[in-house]
């Protein structure tokens, strides 16, 4: 500790944006008070809409990891045999009803937690059974199967009734709670039971059909989700590294330094998103990079070097707002070096708006790949994202939208999944909102 | 107020000339043959020369920078390969273009500030989490998507609109466009509008105003409106600029020949004095806008004061 560039080694390695190591580092060196970081963490466990949707970001990254667990077709296989075949409709119910079972099933399990030991399980049973219920009413309403839409619509009134307030107070008293646990515990065991027993009769595959190219349009959005992810993180740690580091030395040093990292952010920023994007894009694209790695590695740093004055302009007011802080003063007066205050006590007291941005500029940049990609200038093959799919079937959309529902449905919900999380960090973070 | 403008003015220089530089040398300065998209195979090398010398390319980058610079002041934005004045694309594209942005902002004024001040007005109510959900769905939604979606739905199925407009298109015709141009903006704008309005809500000038007996109507039209308006104008303001550019998606979907449709094709076919032509004329708009949104703060906000 003695040592100031000991220290200031040491810090970057947690600088990452981790939650657990800010609020360790926080708690350790302050009193036994909660910081901002542990009541935020505190608050945010208790969103059941953030942890469903760490929930599904965590499936989503296994998938990018592991895609060959989830679809055995290969996803490159050309076949124009069954190019434009529909979905396999009997086939996509059947799975989509077994999986809404077993979300109802996990619903009952929360439910029953959550009543015996209160916490954000009872607060999120509603949710994941509402869920359950849409899945399996969709499974009942594509191949129109009696069974799955009573039992969905049963599951969805549960999930209502146990979730709006004004409904939830008719059953007021254990017998009625118990009675929903109960009625989502036989609801999903029933659909899982039945639903399981439909999959013995239909003919499994092919769950979204065939693109033009009569590839398999499932395998390659489970093969897809890896280059979407890994385009959305790369370029936000990218983009929040740059910002985040030009930011605090214009912050912190001020002057001239200041003024001319100031007007080199407004000149990156003037120039307009996607036009920009083009125009880089382009200009390296004819410089022929033709790998996978290296067509991943343009597409994240053209949209970070249009993205960081965004986080600079944020890290910036932080660090200089921060900057007047009694602890500061009192750092440089017991003779801390420039770099210990910036890494030891500016960087975790500035952090928590650059969070902010960067959760929901994650959302942001995987929408922006897939426009990238969607103009023909982002990613292709070799690697697949749904933005490539996308751009894909936008000549056969009349003819066949099915080819564009799909990849487009999963794009959304990621990005729909990332700015809720963005929403709940930042409504966690704002002391204003309190 | 006026040394401000010219201080203002003044540091718009630097930024001007870093972007509009950034862009020449992404054009015409990196790797790859500026001329390859012209000849069927290799051009002749005699061609390549007056090519070259027409557009100062054997010149050092600077010099070539500053000479382009020059004609652009002097109202000259050069000649496309085939001989057709820059200037006058860029005049035959501009109308559709900014009443296309202008449709959009009006949208996203009209149905964005609409949904924030309601829901800002009734925090925690059932059109406040409606209107919440609904804007993050829409946010979460890739712009292409909903015009494809608007495409099929109004076009394909309902039949209301063309799928595509004509190449005069009316002002009917940028209607949903314009909307769908608009829609992620709007999402932004209600969220912002609701959030100065909540924030704005608990401050001592609405409880001077309601405690002095002032109806409602005028509390929240005048006064909380009024203040709780900066942010919102701020946004729209840069979203003008903006979305004059960043048109380039709608635009393609919908066959509007525009500037984004321009600018796009001259990326594709390199022609490279298109491309710094249309992005000098958005960089100065942006700036200008953002200048007089600065400006307009003064006159919504008497507290600030520019001196």
């Amino acid at each position: 500790m003695s040592d100031p560039t000991m220290a200031a080694e040491g810090v970057p390695a947690g600088q990452t944006g981790d939650y657990i190591t800010a609020a360790e580092h926080a708690t350790g060196t302050k009193e036994k008070t909660r910081s901002l970081w542990s009541d935020a963490w505190h608050d945010l466990t208790r969103r059941p809409l953030f942890v469903i949707s760490m929930a599904v970001i965590a499936f989503l990254v296994v998938v990018a990891i592991f895609p060959s667990w989830f679809a055995e077709e290969n996803p490159r296989l050309r076949d124009l045999d069954r190019a434009r075949i529909g979905p396999n409709v009997p086939y996509l119910a059947t799975v989509l009803a077994i999986i809404g079972s077993g979300i109802t099933v996990i619903a009952a399990i929360l439910a029953t937690v959550g009543k015996l030991r209160d916490g954000v399980s009872r607060k999120m049973a509603p949710y994941v059974a509402g869920i359950g219920g849409v899945l399996l009413l969709a499974g009942g309403l594509i191949n129109s199967v009696t069974l799955y839409l009573v039992i969905g619509a049963l599951v969805f009134a549960c999930g209502v009734v146990s979730g709006v307030p004004k409904v939830s107070r008719l059953l007021r008293g254990n017998a009625g709670t118990w009675g929903v646990v109960a009625l989502l515990a036989v609801a999903g065991g029933a659909g899982l039971f039945i639903a399981l027993d439909d999959l013995s009769t239909v003919e499994v595959g092919a769950a979204f059909g065939y693109d033009q190219q009569g590839r398999d349009i499932y395998a390659r959005v489970v093969y897809g989700t890896r280059y979407t992810l890994l385009v959305g993180f790369s370029a936000t740690l990218l983009t929040v590294l740059i910002g985040s580091l030009i930011g605090i030395l214009s912050g912190y040093f001020g002057g001239w330094l200041d003024s001319l990292l100031s007007r080199i952010g407004e000149v990156f920023f003037g120039l307009p998103f996607v036009l920009g994007a083009i125009v880089i894009l382009s200009a390296f694209r004819s410089a022929g990079f033709d790998s996978a790695p290296a067509i991943v590695a343009m597409v994240v740093m053209s949209i970070s070097v249009l993205s960081w004055p965004v986080s600079m302009r944020i890290m910036r007011s932080a660090v200089i707002a921060a900057k007047q802080q009694d602890y500061v003063k009192a750092a440089r007066a017991l003779g801390a070096s420039s770099a210990r205050i910036i890494f030891r006590h500016l960087l975790p007291n500035c952090l928590a708006p650059v969070l902010v941005y960067a959760t929901i500029a994650l959302g942001a940049f995987i929408g922006a790949e897939a426009t990238l990609s969607f103009l023909g200038i982002g990613l292709r093959d070799p690697a697949v994202s749904w933005g490539v799919m996308i751009a894909d079937s936008r000549d056969y959309i009349r003819a066949s939208p099915l080819l564009l529902i799909f990849p487009a449905s999963f794009l959304t919900l990621t990005v729909l999944v990332f700015v809720t999380i963005g929403d709940a960090v930042r409504e966690a973070l704002d002391p204003k909102l309190k | 107020m006026g040394r401000y403008v010219i201080r203002r003015l003044l540091q718009l220089i630097p930024v001007f000339i870093g972007t509009t530089f950034l862009v020449y040398v992404l054009v015409w300065a990196l790797p790859g043959d500026p001329f390859a998209g012209m000849c069927k195979s290799t051009c002749p090398p005699e061609f390549r020369q007056a090519m070259i010398e027409k557009y100062n390319l054997d010149e050092n980058i600077f010099v070539q920078y500053f000479t382009y610079l020059g004609n652009l002041l002097q109202g000259d934005f050069g000649t496309t390969y085939s001989d057709r004045e820059v200037g006058e694309l860029i005049e035959a594209a501009a109308p559709v273009s900014i009443t296309l942005a202008a449709i959009a902002v009006g949208f996203e004024a009209l149905i964005g500030v609409t949904a924030g001040i309601l829901t800002g007005l009734r925090r925690g109510s059932f059109i406040d989490n409606l209107v919440l959900v609904s804007t993050l769905v829409v946010i979460a939604f890739p712009v292409f998507v909903i015009a494809f979606v608007v495409q099929l739905v109004l076009g394909s199925w309902l039949d209301i609109i063309d799928l595509t407009v004509s190449s005069d298109p009316s002002f009917t015709e940028l209607l949903a466009p314009g909307f769908v141009l608009g829609s992620l903006s709007m999402a932004y704008v209600a969220r912002l509008t609701r959030t100065s309005i909540a924030e704005n809500r608990r401050a001592d000038f609405v409880r001077t105003a309601v405690a002095k007996g002032l109806p409602q109507r005028r509390v929240v039209g005048v006064h909380l409106l009024r203040n709780s308006m900066i942010p919102v104008i701020t946004f729209l303001g840069t979203d003008l600029g903006s979305l004059m550019g960043g048109a380039i998606v709608t635009e393609g979907i919908f066959g509007i020949n525009g500037v984004g449709g321009l600018v796009y094709s001259s990326i594709l076919s390199k022609e490279g004095t298109v491309v710094t032509g249309v992005v000098v004329l958005l960089v100065i708009v942006f700036l200008i806008t953002n200048l007089i949104i600065d400006l307009l703060y003064a006159v919504l906000d008497p507290r600030i004061r520019y001196e």
